[in-house]
């Protein structure tokens, strides 16, 4: 078959002076952090945050060794620290073109993560271990709630910041993964402190905060992300 | 035998031996010069970010083609083909510090054409569903105003005019009617960076036709 007769013959002279304006406009620029630097200051910051977190609430490495030699605690404790580490990872990735594979991986690691709690929680409620340790109040539920969401926010503001000064594609998403892995790190956080190990408390006080967080944190996110974009 | 020490052609080998090995050949050039290629652009990219103004001309020269094959093979013989690569140079050039030296290039630019070409299709649907969705009756039953026909003196009357037509439409739209650019490049279907371009090469144009008359 021969060629179509409507073949497009590129418009030369449009695209070299688009091309002329280019570099008529190009200043050196300094190429963003690699993600790996990017996703290690992230957790620096979580860190600190954490750290001031566990003074103010007066955590006592005694608590962690008590919760750890139970399945429950820690099965939790380990899904939301890969769900933060997932999320963060995967926010940072959407926030600079050629990372997709990236923020892939960063995604099926968090959901790994929420798979591991929610397979654990599903294994003893179906095994009848509900009620090894104590469940605490409502109250008890929404404090833990709040306190990963506190510690989130000053790591969620530098993923977006980072992001921000990056060429992110879809905004939205970006930021309800960085809301989300981040309050999944402030959960581990609040975990840390927390006197209640009861099945129902982790559940609805600790797995839960990553959907929160994501519910809370989004908008101002994507607010501070307009901010920050520099394009 | 002289075609043999010329081409590295085993010697004594068969007529289908020699095709095939012709073929292995061409394939393995082929992949030679591509991968030379992208560490070519990789380089220039990486002198680009430092400022390098030749070295980034010749980029955006070369990788042009690329960029607008790859629009091709997602679009096709579109009539945005050319808007939508023209964006991608653009969106290269605003993302060019989110390149990393050390990562190949390409990727890079697929991502990013992919992201172009998404945006594109965006924009065609939401302008297909507001255009569908507009009743037959609320249409205006009168012919639109010719460009500059009673608020625009005769000399820029003129001068639009001889505009090409995507350039006047656009000025049209961002000055006489007075939309922002987003609401613009919605109007016509266009990528807010294809807006622009024509406007700005309307503005260039108008200045030079009108600098010209009123010497």
């Amino acid at each position: 078959m021969t060629e179509g007769p409507t073949d497009v013959q590129p418009d030369e002279a449009r695209s070299n002076l688009l091309i002329a304006e280019l570099v008529a406009d190009l200043r050196p620029v300094r190429p963003i952090p690699s993600l790996r630097t990017a996703v290690g200051g992230i957790l620096g910051v979580w860190l600190a945050a954490a750290a001031v977190s566990l003074f103010l609430n007066d955590f006592s490495p005694e608590r962690i060794g008590g919760f750890a030699g139970w399945i429950g605690p820690g099965g939790v404790f380990t899904g939301l620290g890969m769900m933060g580490l997932g999320g963060v990872v995967a926010a940072l990735a959407l926030a600079a073109p050629g990372r997709e594979r990236a923020a892939r991986g960063g995604a099926l690691f968090a959901m790994l993560g929420l798979g591991l709690s929610a397979g654990i929680g599903t294994y003893l409620v179906i095994n009848g271990q509900n009620g090894v340790l104590q469940n605490g109040s409502g109250i008890a539920d929404l404090t833990c709630l709040l306190i990963a969401c506190a510690v989130a926010a000053v790591p969620a503001v530098g993923v977006t910041m980072l992001a921000g000064r990056a060429a992110p594609f879809r905004p939205l998403v970006l930021v309800i993964a960085a809301a989300a892995g981040t309050a999944a790190w402030g959960a581990v956080t609040a975990q840390a402190t927390c006197p209640y190990g009861g099945l129902r408390h982790l559940m609805v006080g600790h797995l839960m905060a990553p959907a929160i967080g994501a519910l809370l944190l989004s908008l101002p996110l994507l607010f501070v992300l307009r901010r920050s974009d520099r394009a | 035998m002289i075609p043999s020490l010329l081409f590295g052609l085993p010697m004594h080998a068969s007529r289908a031996s020699a095709i095939r090995w012709f073929r292995l050949r061409s394939v393995m050039n082929a992949a030679e010069s591509q991968d030379e290629r992208a560490e070519r652009w990789r380089g220039w990219m990486a002198a680009a970010q430092s400022g390098d103004g030749e070295t980034y001309a010749r980029l955006l020269t070369e990788l042009f083609p690329f960029v607008r094959g790859l629009v091709r093979a997602r679009l096709g013989d579109d009539a945005a083909l050319d808007d939508v690569a023209q964006e991608v140079l653009m969106r290269i050039h605003t993302a060019r510090h989110t390149y990393r030296s050390e990562r190949p290039l390409l990727p890079w630019v697929r991502t990013i054409t992919r992201n172009a070409v998404i945006d594109q299709a965006r924009r065609r649907t939401r302008a297909l569903s507001r255009s569908s969705s507009i009743e037959p009756e609320s249409i205006a039953v009168d012919p639109p105003e010719p460009p500059g026909s009673d608020r625009l003196s005769p000399t820029l009357e003129r001068a639009l005019e001889s505009l090409p037509n995507n350039q006047r439409e656009a000025v049209w739209l961002l000055k006489v009617e007075g939309l922002s650019v987003a609401e613009a490049a919605e109007r016509i279907g266009v990528s807010v960076g294809a807006l622009k371009l024509r406007a700005h090469r309307g503005y260039r144009g108008l200045r030079d036709l009108l600098g010209r008359e009123l010497l």
